[in-house]
């Protein structure tokens, strides 16, 4: 058992490099961080909902940024800037992060500062939101992995990207069985209701004339909630992975084109990546040898 | 080496058994009658099991505290049980003119869109009702300080499932309907809100 254990969590399999994994969190970071940046001013006493009315939401052990309006504010700074200050420190410590300078430091800090955003903004926050801050937390482990040596560094990383994927499938996992307990997920009226209430009129209007065709609205149902339950299964499968991790890219990149939601598409496309993108062959097809045999028929 | 592991073995352990706890129980959510009526008997029995389901205060406690900072603490049931057939939006208006609120970004309008969610689950909620739709008018009050007065309105959308769309042809419910009237407080602080009727 010893030695399953150990070879389960600590074996150095093969994944993708540290220092992808880390810079692929911190771009998504910034790049979150950017989209949102010119709305800043939702937040706070000023903002659509108040500091007080956010605060019913959240326990007293939840940093938000209200705890710094009033001491910034003795310094002359107003909330609005003490916002931006927040948000450029943030997107500076994912630059160093992603650089590779004092990345310890700088993840910790990242991390808080979503923290904070997330609780900050508690009524807005979704999905995207929280599989971020739980990304940052991972990113923050993976940056503690350049503590040890390098022989122990594999090792540690090793460790990371296992807790990842286990992670991963109790997510997907419950989230299919959740869908399995109600109705409209097999009869085909979940997939229905989400294009008339998620996605756009020309979607929309795209899907009307599949009314006659139930069955199409059923397979895409039953092949949610079956991907997502036997995700556990497939994915740790050597036959059936590959095409399990294409069809679950496929599922989020649809998710954020057709339901607009594009970060929350984005970020679990790169947690799949991160976890199980060594299945994936990245390198690029041979040029010099199609070359060649254009030279032949030539 | 070998604490280090023994150390990341039993934080691996503790993390999965919390997040199966976290998954297992946020199912109890669904015990509502609306929702409970609306699950099959496999899925009613499930739930019944969630909700009788208790962990002792503690570990409780400590779930809650780590699910927040490791961002895990919603749950993972997405679009679950069931995805509803109707959708309610808000709409602000004034003198019979929409008001727009000042959302940029494609991402913010997708976060108040979550915000209308929390709204629609507590329309029957006075407190919560009141305190969200005043936070939301004394924002707009102070973007737009000519207006006095605010009506709220929520657009209802009912969509048609594919057995109906089939037998009559694809139409979908909408109406508009005055939910409440906000009126700005002139005399002591220009953003605040003196009614919700």
């Amino acid at each position: 058992m010893k030695k399953i254990v150990n070879r389960f969590l600590f074996e150095n399999t093969k994944t993708i490099k540290v220092d992808i994994a880390i810079k692929i969190i911190a771009a998504f970071g910034i790049l979150k961080t950017l989209i949102i940046l010119p709305d800043l001013k939702f937040i706070g006493e000023f903002g659509l909902i108040k500091s007080a009315v956010n605060a019913r939401h959240i326990s007293w052990y939840q940093p938000v940024f209200n705890w710094f309006f009033e001491p910034f504010n003795y310094l002359g700074i107003s909330e609005n800037m003490t916002l931006l200050l927040f948000e450029i420190l943030f997107i500076i410590s994912l630059c160093c992060v992603f650089f590779n300078y004092k990345r310890i430091v700088f993840a910790l800090i990242s991390w808080f500062i979503h923290f904070t955003f997330i609780n900050s903004t508690y009524l807005f926050s979704y999905g995207a939101d929280y599989f971020t801050t739980f990304m940052l937390f991972v990113n923050l482990m993976f940056c503690l992995t350049y503590l040890a040596n390098s022989a122990n560094q594999k090792l540690l990383f090793s460790f990371v990207i296992r807790f990842l994927q286990v992670h991963l499938c109790i997510v997907y996992f419950y989230a299919g069985l959740g869908k399995a307990l109600g109705i409209n997920w097999f009869d085909g009226n979940a997939v229905w209701y989400v294009i008339n209430g998620f996605t756009s009129s020309s979607t929309i209007e795209s899907a009307i004339p599949l009314i006659n065709y139930p069955i199409v609205f059923k397979i895409i149902c039953w092949g949610t909630i079956a991907l997502e339950l036997l995700y556990p299964i497939l994915i740790f499968t050597k036959k059936t992975r590959k095409v399990t991790l294409y069809l679950v890219l496929l599922m989020h990149l649809s998710i954020g084109v057709f339901m607009e939601f594009y970060t929350f598409g984005l970020i679990m496309i790169l947690i799949n990546i991160i976890a199980y993108g060594h299945y994936i062959n990245w390198s690029l097809p041979k040029l010099k040898k199609r070359s060649v045999l254009k030279t032949d028929i030539a | 080496m070998k604490i280090i592991k023994k150390i990341l073995a039993s934080y691996f352990l503790i993390h999965i058994v919390l997040m199966m706890i976290l998954g297992f129980s946020s199912f109890s959510y669904f015990k509502d009658d609306v929702t409970f009526n609306k699950l099959n008997p496999y899925g009613q029995a499930v739930v019944k099991k969630a909700d009788e389901y208790r962990s002792p205060e503690l570990i409780v406690d400590f779930i809650f505290l780590y699910s927040i900072y490791t961002g895990t603490n919603r749950g993972f049931s997405f679009f679950s049980p069931n995805v509803s057939a109707s959708k309610v939006g808000i709409t602000f208006m004034s003198n019979g003119k929409e008001i727009e609120l000042p959302l940029k970004t494609q991402e913010l309008a997708l976060k108040f869109r979550c915000l209308n969610s929390h709204f629609n689950s507590n329309i029957f909620n006075i407190e919560e009702r009141e305190i969200i739709l005043k936070s939301i008018s004394s924002y707009i009050f102070s973007n737009n300080t000519n207006l006095n007065q605010l009506d709220v309105y929520l657009d209802i959308n009912k969509y048609p499932s594919l057995l109906i769309s089939q037998e009559i042809g694809y139409q979908f419910y909408n109406k508009q309907i005055l939910a409440f009237s906000i009126t700005k407080n002139n005399d002591s602080n220009q953003n605040s809100v003196t009614s919700i009727d």
